[in-house]
């Protein structure tokens, strides 16, 4: 049975989409078929990771939720986009990443916000994309905010992971969010704290969040100067196989997913 | 100057000239220039009129004296100067300390506004669409789970 892992954020700015990546790229070398659905269609970007260009998509999830294509046409591997220091293809024992990416092009989005589209059909093509694909894990990188499709990728998750960082604004969001996926029942809720600063007791924030929050912290993700270097230039725990941020991600992925 | 040691007309003329440059020298002091005071000392002993030598030489001292503790005073300024330096750069670290540690502060401090967040939950768990995915999603668990 393939696992569904939503990995929301209130706020923008939280890493969101480069934790999905990372996760991603973990489970894919553990011999994992992963595939990720960007479901945040008001500002892709999740396919700049891994190296996927808009020019060479044909399809999109955009073309299948206006009944253009198959979801699984809109699926594309990016599997050779994780590399590791040397810019070499990390090996995969297996595993591979599919993604299938929102559509970049202005006018797909501005058609997206102004008519709306059929929220059951999202629900629908990820579901037939876990067994188009054979996937046993199934990401999605959700647009911030709570809106339908945010909502409904969170009522479909088996795990929910919500980022967020240490600020008073993302507290109140991240209050909201676990709020309201309690009472959609989700089986597994995870809070990561990224972006942290060096200076923090991370084990004192940790024990903080998760007192105040009620739920499992997963990760504490220090603010790293590398992170900040590759932006969105790649897969990080890949590029940086050692070190304190890909050491969080693997176990982040240990206490969320594999436990 | 004649046997008795009374000033003659060139003896006067002599030392007119003197004091003509000795007032230059002093001039050129008083403008900052020190480059040219040593040459009041050429106008000290030798067989030089004594009214012309006594003055050369006080001025002489006088302008050590004051180039002396010009030097020193320039000292004091540039030391003062290295320090006023080295304490913006230690207001500027306090700065930046003061800044983090109020982040910390606040950032340690995780307060949610209970009354905002009920009704930012209510707002999203109000609606038709909620309900309809609620037992939807419930649904589909208990199908998963048998």
């Amino acid at each position: 049975m393939a696992s569904i892992i939503s990995v929301h954020s209130y706020r923008g700015g939280t890493g969101k989409s480069n934790l999905v990546a990372n996760v991603a790229a973990i489970l894919a070398a553990r011999g994992k078929r992963v595939g990720i659905v960007d479901t945040d269609i008001q500002s892709p970007g999740i396919h700049v990771l891994f190296g996927l260009e808009p020019e060479t998509m044909q399809a999109t999830l955009n073309d299948y939720l206006w009944g253009r294509c198959n979801i699984g046409d809109a699926a594309y591997d990016v599997s050779s986009g994780i590399s590791d220091a040397d810019g070499r293809p990390v090996p995969l024992n297996g595993g591979s990443v599919k993604l299938i990416p929102s559509s970049v092009n202005a006018g797909e989005i501005a058609r997206i916000l102004k008519e709306g589209y059929e929220v059951e059909l999202l629900n629908e093509g990820l579901s037939r994309a876990i067994d188009e694909l054979g996937l046993d894990h199934l990401l999605i990188d959700t647009h911030p905010g709570l809106n339908e499709e945010t909502l409904l990728s969170i009522a479909i998750s088996d795990v929910l992971i919500v980022i967020l960082r240490p600020d008073r604004q993302d507290y109140q969001g991240t209050a909201v969010t676990l709020e309201v996926a309690r009472r959609l029942e989700v089986p597994s809720l995870h809070l990561v704290l990224n972006k942290v600063l060096p200076a923090f007791d991370f084990g004192e924030l940790r024990e903080r969040v998760a007192r105040s929050f009620q739920a499992p912290v997963a990760g504490v993700v220090p603010l790293s100067e590398d992170m900040i270097r590759l932006g969105s230039g790649g897969i990080f725990s890949t590029l940086h196989a050692n070190g304190a941020v890909t050491e969080e991600l693997h176990a982040i992925v240990e206490r969320t997913i594999t436990a | 100057m004649d046997a008795t040691g009374r000033p003659e007309g060139p003896a006067s003329d002599r030392v007119d000239g003197l004091m003509r440059s000795m007032t230059d020298l002093c001039r050129g002091v008083a403008a900052g220039d020190y480059e040219e005071a040593d040459r009041l000392f050429d106008l000290t002993g030798g067989d030089l009129p004594s009214e012309v030598s006594d003055l050369a030489e006080a001025f002489g001292m006088m302008i050590v004296q004051v180039e002396v503790r010009e030097f020193g005073l320039k000292q004091t300024i540039d030391e003062l100067r290295e320090t006023q330096r080295q304490l913006e750069h230690a207001k500027g670290l306090l700065d930046a300390e003061n800044k983090t540690l109020r982040r910390k502060v606040s950032e340690l401090q995780i307060e949610v506004d209970q009354t905002k967040k009920e009704a930012e939950v209510s707002e999203i768990t109000g609606t038709d669409y909620f309900r309809e995915l609620q037992s939807k999603a419930r649904a589909m668990r208990s199908r998963t789970r048998s």
